[in-house]
Parts: C-alpha cells; structure tokens; sequence
C-alpha cells in the first residue's frame, strides 16, 4: 500500500519553450551580447503552455508523436535548458537517462564512467565504491566495463546507463525512450525494477511502446506539437492516442498550430464516449485505392471493406471474443463465371495469421456475379485470442479454381485494426488451458 | 549599487558551487591529467620533462648563446626560470580553457552541469606542471647558492593574481568559442604574440622609458614581475602599490565581464553545441 503524499514531485506551470532558429551560430552571439537585444532570430515552439502537477511515487507515461515536444519538457525537468516562459517545480535528486551514454566519457572505460556518474550526481568515491558492484551486476556487460566506452555497442551503453541511473537513489526518474534500444530480456529486468522503485520515487517515462505505457504507468500524459492534449488514465489515453496515428491524421491541432478547440472536443468527446460504452469507436474507413497496394486483371473491382460489429459499426479496435463481420463490396465490371472470394489477417510484421478463401458453387449466389452488379461479401467470425498489435486485412475477389485462378482484383492491407489484449501474450495467441498440480507418487 | 550587491551575492554562490563540487573539481582535473598521458609509456614524466627541456632551450640560447648576464646577482637561467614558471601556468590556462566546453559535449548537452567550472578544471590540473616548475625553480635556486628568503612565500599571492586574470579571460574566450569556433585559433596566436611581446625572455630595462610605460600596461608583466621579485629581486609586493592596484583594476574588470558573458551565453550551448 503506497503512502499517498500530497506533496508534488514535479510540478509545471504554463510551460513554454521557444527555440530560435538561427541562419548561423555568429548571430545568436550577436544577439546575445547585443546591447540593444536585436533580434535575429525566426521563432519555433516546441512547448507551449504546459501545465501538470505530478505528485510524488507515481510511474507517469508521457506519449505523443515525433515532435511533440516529449523531449524538451524532460529536459527543462532535469534543468538542462531553461523554459522560454513558466515555472518548473522540482522536489529532489533527478536522475535521468536523456540519451544513451550523457556524461559518459567515451574515451574513459566503464568503470571510470560509473565513478564519474556518480560524482556528477554529488556522491562521493566511497558511496559510489559501495553501489558498484550492484551497478556493474545489473547492466550485465561483463569483462566490457573495462573496456572504453567508446567500443561498446548502444545495448551495452543503455544497459550501463540505465543501470547508473537507478542506483544513485533518485527521488525523480526520467527516461527518454532510451530502453527501446535493449533487448527483450533487459527491458523486462528494467521494468522489473521500475516497478520495485515505484515505492520509493516518481519516474517520468516517455514511449512509444503502448503496452509499456499501459502495464506500468499510472497517469498518462498526451503531448502534441507542444500543447498537452489531455492527462489521465493510461488505458484511456493509450486507447483515443492509437486511434489518433491509425487515423492516418494524427492531427490534433491544425496546421498554423492553432489549437483546434472544436474539433478536438467533438473526436475527444465522441471517442471518450464511446469508450465509456464499451469498446465500439465510431469512425470511417473507406478503401482509397490510390493510397493501397492492389492488383487484379480488373473483372470485378473491390470498392470498400470494413470491419463492423453486432451493431453494425465499424470497428478499430478489436478484443479477443468479438463477433465481427468482414463486409467488402466490389462492382462487377463483367460477369464471373467461377467467383472465388477470400480474405487474410496478417500480423504487423506481415505474417499471415490467417486466410480463407471460398469457391462460389451455388446457383443463387452464382446468379449474382452478373456484369454490372454491386455484389457484397460479408464474412462473419468470432475474433481469436491473438497477441495485442495492428493487424492488416487483406480482400480479395478471383475467377477460376483453385489451381487454376486469375486474381480479378486483390487488395494487399485494405485496412488495419488494432487488437487490444489486456495482458501481453508471449508468441502469437493464447488458447484456453487449465493448470493441474499433483504430487508424483512413485 | 544594487549592482555590486548582485555580484557580490553571484560570486558568493559561485565560491559555495566550487566548495560543494569539490569533489567533482578534484576527479575531473585528476582525469584531464590522465587523458594526456593515457597510453604514453613515460607518462606523467612528461610533465617534468617539458619544463626541464624548455628552461634549458631557452637558457643555451640567450644565456649561453646570446650571452645575457646575470640579473641582481642572480644566474640569468634563474631569472628566466621564474619568469618561465608564471607564463607557462598562464598561458597553459588560457589556452586549454578556451577549448573546454567544445571538448565536453557530453557534459553540456544532455545533463544540467555547471560549466562555469571547467576552467577552474584546467586551473587545478595546470597546478601539477606549475608545481614541478616551482621545484626546479627552488633547486636551481638552492643549487646556486642563492638565498631563499621569505619573499618567496610571495609566489602565493602572485599566483592567486595570475589565477584570477586567467580564470576572467578563460570564461570570456571558452564562453565565445562555442558560437565562433576560431575563438581558439585566435587565443592562441595572441598568446604566441604576448609571449614575445612581454618583458619575459629579456629584460623591459633594454627598452626606452616611453615604451616601458606601455608595456607595464599589459596585466601579464605584474605578475611575471611579481614572480621575479619573490625568487630574485626580493622585494615585497606592497612597494609597488600603483601598479598593483591597477592590476587588480584590469583583472576584476575582465573577471566581472567574462562572468556575467558566460552567464548569459551558458544556456545557448546546448542549442549550439
């Protein structure tokens, strides 16, 4: 049971960082030392009113897309720049792990490195005498922290770093996106130890990873160009952020950088409703066929595809268990005398996960491949227990038999859904399965 | 006034970071020695030899070559020396300061590190080559016959001003070089001129009255003077209270000034670097 204190340990208020962008480094020391603060400079924001209060022994995830401004608002935290306008509040020791390897010498060995780290964090030689070993065991690089630094690869530096980072009893944690460079078997001994810190400090955590977000944080907070979009429960947040990139917008704000107040407030409002009922997302998606990937000799032609559920809406996100409909229509620009349609899944790797196909025989249903029709194919099924990411649906419609057919049209990836999975799976899908335990009586 | 209260507090602060980094300041100078002579086989060695090798340079060829006689009854290779000592402690300062935070990226860019320190750095690891100077200095002394009086005790109070004026110009030149990369290239053509242009190989008496006037008016010559007078000429520094206190006019000048720039181009260089 953590002891809840109502004291912050960061708090921001109405953050704003502006950069100059310069035409050469002459004039930003000229304007610098110019006595009559002339200025030179065209003005970029990478933060603009920020403001969140974080109080203290929480895991904070902060997401948000490529330049949103994640980065700078944890180095204004760590007090590596100063904010253009704003107050930032910061209670206690901060370790954090901005880039691979800061302040790490690379012409020093690692050993040098990890006393120097922690000389720079104020410890003397004797304490940092006493972490070393722990440090040294957890990064795991072996005979290397002998080595230079400079002949590490970045696995090697990131786990070194890491490793530092955590031992010099920090009140606030902040780490960067450093750990996707480890492998999986480091990131898990990471997060296993982020957890066990919880207690004791605040770790600001920034990701692109969802699941990551998802199993460790217990806030979340959205930054987009440099405005916070909103702060709350990381489920929620992780949910409406995933709509956002697989809309293909991504687009918050609009292009001038205003904030679009009534768009954000209609999507926001509409998908947070629409999660407060469950999982069903309203939202659209019509095949483009000039954005995607197609083939066929063109007899008939895939005009839309979709994934609806019980109730007829399109669905985005998908749970194991869900009862959904494959609906794709084509227009038929001749007739077909021996229809074969068919549909894929494949995984964001693109292995397929799963395909069919299936001859049309009946007389009726034959009858409606006549030129000029509107035919749709709707593909009913239960969702299985697939492990949590996009998967792509691939549509496609031929003539022939099956060792004999002509692909009148084929739609690689006509559109992808996000399969949302609680709990992490190892491998691609989970199965039902019961667990007995008994003694051996030999 | 409300300025000078500002200063005051600033330079407070300033002595309060170097007292609680000190460790820091202590490990950092400690490895810029190291880094010099990592991989060499004579290694620290170095640092006797290349003070050893200049004064005797420098005595073959003005005292045995050029024949320059002896100053106050003292040997010219001792005279020399002490001028040596102060100008290579200086000029080593300077010159390595300016490149500092260029040659620390890793330190300024990704982690709040009080670069001020850097040069008080180059200072403490400048100590060591001053050091060897200043024993070769007192053997040549004791070797000679020469007494070693209490005003050598002077070479305190000389030093503190040599570090002071290296530390102003230190923070202005490595602040500026960051922007203006020739910064470096520039620092070390002037301290080239200034070595011949400073009464240091010869003595400022061979020149005419007028020109004295103006070369006592290079900050540089108090303190080689000043060295020269705690080994040689034995004269205690208060006698010569005009140019001291000019002296320390020039060198708070140029501290206040290479502060207050590096202050405000400090929180650039992470954009620039």
């Amino acid at each position: 049971m953590k002891e809840f204190c109502n004291e912050s340990a960061v708090k921001v208020t109405g953050l704003s960082k502006s950069y100059h962008l310069y035409d050469s480094s002459k004039d930003r020391l000229k304007e610098a030392l110019h006595p009559f603060k002339k200025k030179y400079y065209k003005e970029f924001y990478a933060l603009r009113d920020v403001s969140f209060d974080l109080p203290k022994g929480q895991v904070y995830g902060i997401i948000g897309f490529n330049g949103s401004g994640k980065s700078t608002l944890l180095k204004i935290i760590c007090g590596v720049t100063k904010p253009t306008s704003g107050q930032v509040e910061v209670r206690g020791r901060v370790s954090a792990l901005l880039e691979l390897g800061a302040g790490f010498n690379p012409e020093f060995t690692g050993r040098q490195n990890v006393y120097f780290s922690g000389i720079l964090a104020g410890f003397s030689r004797s304490e940092m005498q006493l972490r070393y070993d722990d440090i040294v065991t957890f990064a795991d690089i072996g005979d290397f922290v002998e080595q230079p630094v400079k002949s590490y690869s970045s696995g090697m530096v990131m786990r070194l770093a890491f490793s530092v980072a955590i031992h010099v009893d920090p009140d606030i944690l902040v780490i960067d996106e450093a750990l996707a460079v480890g492998d999986a078997k480091f990131r898990h001994k990471c997060m296993a130890r982020i957890r066990v810190l919880k207690d004791k400090c605040t770790i600001l955590f920034v990701s692109h990873d969802m699941n990551a977000i998802l199993s460790l944080c217990d806030r979340a907070l959205w930054l987009d160009r440099g405005r916070m979009v909103m702060s709350g429960e990381p489920k929620e947040i992780a949910r409406l952020y995933t709509e956002a990139t697989y809309e293909g917008t991504g687009k918050v704000f609009n292009r001038n950088g205003a904030f679009a107040q009534e768009t954000l407030t209609t999507e926001i409002s509409q998908l947070a409703a629409a999660v407060d009922q469950g999982d069903n997302v309203v939202s659209s998606t019509l095949v483009e066929e000039a954005r995607v990937d197609s083939f066929g000799t063109g007899k008939a032609k895939i005009i839309s595809s979709r994934l609806v559920g019980v109730n007829g809406e399109t669905k985005k996100n998908v749970f194991c268990g869900d009862q959904l409909s494959l609906i794709f229509s084509m227009q038929l620009k001749e007739s077909l005398e021996r229809p074969i349609v068919g549909f894929g899944v494949a995984d964001r790797l693109g292995l397929m996960v799963m395909g069919f196909h299936d001859l049309i025989t009946s007389d009726r249903e034959l009858e409606l491949f006549i030129q000029g029709n509107v035919v749709e194919v709707k593909y009913s099924f239960v969702w299985p227990d697939l492990n949590s990411g996009t998967y792509a649906f691939t549509v496609a419609i031929a003539d022939g038999v099956i060792e004999d057919h002509k692909q009148q049209h084929w739609i690689h990836e006509a559109f992808v859904v996000n399969c949302i999975r609680e709990k992490p799976l190892h491998g691609m899908f989970g199965v039902e399965y019961s667990l007995d335990l008994q003694l051996n009586s030999k | 006034m409300i300025r000078l209260k500002g200063l005051c507090r600033a330079f407070i602060e300033f002595v309060r970071l170097l007292f609680d980094r000190r460790q820091l300041i202590w490990e950092m100078a400690r490895r810029d020695l190291l880094q010099k002579y990592v991989g060499s086989r004579v290694g620290l060695l170095w640092t006797v030899i290349h003070p050893l090798s200049l004064i005797f340079i420098f005595w073959f060829v003005f005292g045995f070559g050029l024949k320059a006689q002896p100053v106050a009854d003292v040997p010219f290779s001792i005279w020399l020396t002490a001028g040596l000592a102060a100008w290579f402690s200086f000029s080593e300062i300077v010159a390595e300061s300016t490149g500092v935070i260029v040659s620390n990226p890793h330190l300024i860019k990704k982690i709040n590190f009080p670069s001020q320190i850097l040069p008080v750095v180059k200072i403490v690891s400048s100590m060591v080559n001053h050091l060897v100077f200043l024993t070769l200095l007192v053997i040549m002394l004791l070797a000679n016959g020469v007494p070693v009086t209490f005003f050598v005790l002077q070479v305190i109070y000389y030093y503190c001003c040599l570090v002071l004026l290296a530390l102003g110009i230190s923070w202005l030149t490595s602040a500026i070089n960051v922007f203006v990369r020739d910064v470096s290239q520039i620092v070390q053509l002037v301290l080239q001129v200034m070595f011949w242009a400073t009464p240091i190989i010869w003595d400022i008496k061979i020149m005419p009255e007028n020109v004295q006037m103006i070369l006592r008016l290079n900050p540089i010559y108090y303190i080689i003077h000043g060295y020269r007078e705690a080994f040689v000429y034995c004269r205690p520094f208060w006698l010569d209270l005009g140019s001291g206190l000019y002296f320390w006019c020039v060198t708070l000048f140029l501290l206040v000034v290479g502060a207050l720039v590096f202050r405000r181009l400090k929180w650039h260089f992470p954009d620039v670097l």
